[in-house]
């Protein structure tokens, strides 16, 4: 596990990337209110958006925050490990699972549907915890998205917690 | 079909400063996530990982079933809060750590508790968290949010 953690710092901390997650679609950000069936007035109805004092329909105020890479097209299946989760998130290490271990999100303004959003992305910390089932490797990311124009939207700190499993099979 | 009928649902009350007090708990958001809502979810937000639509996978990897992802919980939550906090009321931030799985059929149950509130700001800050049916925390954390002093 220590190597695993030395190798992962040393090509992942504190190395900040800017991120395009492109134009916040309305279609899209509707579908994933109505995904998890929230049909709050100001993500579907233009005059309750309006009377709230917004120029046109909002975001779900989490919606952003579950686009933590860049939006493309990809990756394609064949750049997905066995897991399906990207190939460029972790070092590859047989029997190394990830979940979510929770989020921090502070919004500084709503985000819009129809804005251009871009989003500096950094590894801020990597270290281990004791769980339940033993060592977790537990990875905190900060995304600071922001407008095209420079405005401040929301900052988000990505807890993600790793574990070993000896003889996982992927089912693949 | 989403209606004008069906947006009533949520989001059409406003709670003011005045309405709240330091103990005060917010009104309860019961959601029963479906195997469809968990695949609905993992499409719309480009989210490929297996845990959350395959079960044979789900179960290598020692879950007791598909979970539930990490973030809907947290959109679970920010939707009681959204109700609550009505059109004109503003989200400041929100922390919350998973501590439990959940899988498709559970009941989960969201709650807060208001712990400060700063009248000159017209800030809220409150607990926050996530039940299943067997009263087992899936999430907990704080929130903090902004309302108006009028309706």
């Amino acid at each position: 596990m220590k190597a695993v953690l030395d190798a992962w710092r040393e090509k992942a901390l504190n190395q900040p990337r800017t991120i395009l997650v492109g134009k916040i679609d309305q279609l899209w950000a509707q579908r994933y209110a109505v995904a998890i069936d929230d049909l709050n007035p100001l993500y579907f109805d233009l005059e309750a958006a309006a009377a709230a004092g917004h120029p046109t329909l909002i975001a779900p105020p989490n919606y952003i925050t579950t686009l933590r890479d860049e939006q493309q097209p990809g990756p394609v299946e064949a750049e997905l490990l066995p897991d399906g989760t990207r190939r460029d998130t972790r070092p590859e290490v047989p029997g190394l699972v990830v979940m979510g271990g929770g989020q921090e999100i502070t919004f500084h303004a709503p985000v819009y549907c129809g804005e251009a959003i871009l989003a500096e992305k950094e590894t801020v910390d990597i270290g281990t915890r004791e769980g339940r089932s033993g060592e977790m490797i537990v990875v905190v990311e900060e995304v600071r998205y922001r407008n095209d124009a420079g405005e401040r939207k929301v900052t988000l700190r990505n807890t993600a917690l790793y574990r070993l499993i000896e003889d996982h099979n992927d089912h693949t | 079909m989403i209606t004008p009928n069906s947006l009533r649902r949520s989001g059409d009350s406003q709670t003011t400063i005045s309405d709240i007090h330091v103990g005060m708990m917010l009104p309860e958001l019961i959601k029963v996530p479906s195997t469809t809502m968990l695949f609905r979810f993992s499409a719309v937000t480009w989210n490929a990982h297996r845990i959350h639509y395959d079960q044979p996978y789900a179960l290598s990897e020692n879950h007791p079933g598909t979970l539930v992802q990490a973030t809907m919980h947290g959109a679970f939550l920010l939707q009681m809060l959204s109700r609550f906090i009505g059109p004109k009321g503003r989200l400041i931030s929100i922390q919350y750590s998973n501590r439990g799985r959940a899988i498709p059929d559970d009941t989960l149950t969201c709650g807060a508790s208001i712990t400060a509130v700063n009248s000159e700001q017209n800030e809220v800050l409150c607990d926050i968290w996530e039940r299943n049916q067997h009263r087992h925390i899936c999430a907990k954390g704080e929130a903090r949010f902004y309302l108006p002093s009028s309706r």
